[in-house]
């Protein structure tokens, strides 16, 4: 079996007996007995996974890899943290439950930033996770496990989670599919929170159609997460995948982000690429300008921050977690158990939270974002009210090598500009591997109003059709 | 406030990062001053369900305490004695 294949193919490959279930579940631990020491995106590979004995389930014998901050029962969910580092998940994530009863299982656990705060999987207090298109490289953040694994041919398809963009921005580096959906199309519950007015599950996959094979199992209302939409019904997403797109469909370019400062030039013309194969699949383009998504990465600071602060303050070493020997009282107890345990880059998230919050400065800092972040997603309406889709891309670069920002996390952090204001809005939104720019992938990002994901993942799909670069993978991989 | 205990050298990084992330921000108040924004999102609603007992095995969530005591928690001294 080609360990590239895409779900559609293996399913059928089951659904005829040319392969069982246990061979399949063979070809990928031997994939990541022998390629992860490499590339590094598990944390674990189960040595006793919950393999499905029989299932009529449309998932029937599929295995996906879970970022480490989505629970599975009786697994470990540390959040590539030190603090978490031996706690054990009791309950399952809705979406995890969602797709064990499709007939799906999980093989292992995902790399990522340390609680999903990063850009490039440097913050995960466990190990590096390197880009499977060039070992010196990032593989982008903070769902960078789940994107590399994907794009090694070491799994099929992948859970990770975005607040600000850690599927898109991954995926986009490593060269497969990412995708983000509206907030609470996926219910939240069970997936450790970061800042969860933006949080949401995402999915990895090698292709549009797989992407929407997982998405069509794991929706819909959830009564453990009240956040999740209570109004969506189970859709076939795959149903509309024709490699047609809608008729008259039309797709507006983000003028500001399209030319904003700082986007390399080879990804550039890669995506004005992008655009003509639009075209001609028969899109109308027109440009369109959402200004306030200028500030969306500021925005994005202060509220991700805010939120984390709050979220974060339950790691106390007191119920479970990591707890210091240091220190004689409970104030000890909580400060050093917190210093040991969290990463720089938690710690700086935290206090930045904290800070925003406080009295004093809540109204300059928290409340001004939440006032942005209403304008822009104002802005992002009207835009459709002219357009059916929006265009911009996921990054401004290819993936960038280690250490790349070690002395400006600054500079990292910007590497939301193209894709945290979408979770400010809470839209759904999709990269596709458009094209490379010396060796490494490049991706395009299709965004779409609220619970548009079937049209996303139709234009999507015609565009990945009319192109191979989702037949590609790296050479030693072989 | 963050109970988060940090050394002098750690003080130091950690303060000309979050100022110039702090900086980076300090746009955002003018831009919000002079919008208009009408009151809060029309669209947010309350989901209200019945509550649904579920139990969960205590065993399973004391067996990851750091310290316990049958069914409790153990921490350190709450009180400080002088």
């Amino acid at each position: 079996m080609n360990p590239f294949s895409d779900i559609k193919t293996i399913r059928e490959a089951l659904r005829t007996k040319k392969i069982s279930v246990q061979e399949v579940q063979q070809v990928y631990v031997d994939r990541f007995k022998k390629f992860d020491d490499k590339i590094g995106s598990a944390l674990e590979i189960f040595s006793n996974p919950d393999v499905p004995q029989n299932s009529d389930g449309p998932l029937y014998g599929i295995p996906g890899l879970i970022k480490d901050n989505i629970c599975q029962k009786g697994r470990i969910a540390s959040c590539s943290s030190k603090i978490l580092k031996n706690f054990v998940a009791p309950y399952d994530a809705t979406a995890v439950e969602r797709f064990k009863a499709a007939g799906a299982y999980s093989l292992g656990r995902a790399n990522c930033d340390e609680f999903a705060m990063g850009s490039s999987t440097e913050t995960s207090a466990y190990q590096l996770t390197r880009n499977p298109w060039d070992l010196e490289r990032v593989p982008g953040g903070s769902s960078g496990g789940t994107a590399a694994s994907v794009a090694a041919g070491l799994i099929p398809w992948s859970f990770g989670s975005e607040t600000g963009g850690s599927v898109r921005q991954p995926a986009a580096f490593c060269g497969v599919v990412g995708l983000k959906v509206t907030y609470g199309l996926i219910s939240r519950y069970g997936l450790i929170a970061y800042a969860s007015s933006l949080d949401s599950i995402g999915i990895c996959a090698r292709t549009v159609y797989d992407t929407a094979l997982v998405l069509s199992q794991v929706t819909g209302p959830d009564g453990k997460d009240s956040t999740a939409l209570h109004d969506v019904k189970k859709i076939d997403y795959t149903a509309q995948l024709t490699g047609k797109i809608r008729p008259g469909m039309k797709i507006g370019i983000i003028e500001n982000a399209f030319n904003a400062e700082g986007i390399d030039t080879g990804v550039r013309t890669v995506l004005d690429e992008g655009v003509k194969a639009l075209e001609k699949l028969g899109a109308k383009i027109q440009f369109i300008k959402i200004p306030t998504m200028d500030h969306g990465a500021a925005v994005y600071f202060m509220i991700s921050r805010a939120e984390a602060a709050s979220n974060l303050s339950r790691f106390d070493g007191v119920r479970y977690g990591y707890r210091s020997n240091n220190g004689e009282d409970l104030v000890d107890l909580y400060e050093n158990s917190r210093a040991e345990g969290f990463g720089h880059e938690v710690k700086r998230r935290i206090m930045i939270g904290n800070y925003v919050l406080s009295a004093g400065h809540a109204d300059a800092y928290y409340k001004s974002a939440k006032i942005v972040q209403e304008l822009m997603r104002q802005e992002f309406l009207d835009a459709f009210k002219e357009v059916d889709l929006l265009f911009m891309p996921t990054t401004p670069c290819p993936a960038f090598k280690f250490g790349a920002f070690k002395d400006n996390p600054l500079q990292m952090d910007l590497q939301d500009y193209f894709t945290a204001p979408i979770n400010l809005a809470g839209l759904p939104a999709i990269s596709v591997p458009c094209g490379f720019v010396d060796g490494m992938p490049i991706g395009m990002q299709l965004i779409g109003p609220h619970q548009s994901e079937e049209l996303l993942l139709q234009t999507a799909h015609a565009y990945e059709q009319a192109h191979d670069w989702h037949t590609k993978y790296p050479e030693w991989l072989k | 406030m963050s109970r988060i205990k940090i050394s002098p050298d750690e003080a130091e990084k950690l303060a000309s990062e979050i100022a110039a992330v702090l900086s980076y921000a300090s746009s955002l108040q003018e831009i919000a001053r002079s919008a208009h924004v009408s009151g809060e999102k029309k669209t947010c609603m309350n989901v209200m369900r019945e509550d649904v007992v579920e139990t969960f095995d205590a065993q399973l969530i004391l067996a990851q305490a750091p310290e316990r005591e049958g069914d409790y928690f153990v921490v350190p001294k709450i009180v400080k004695h002088e």
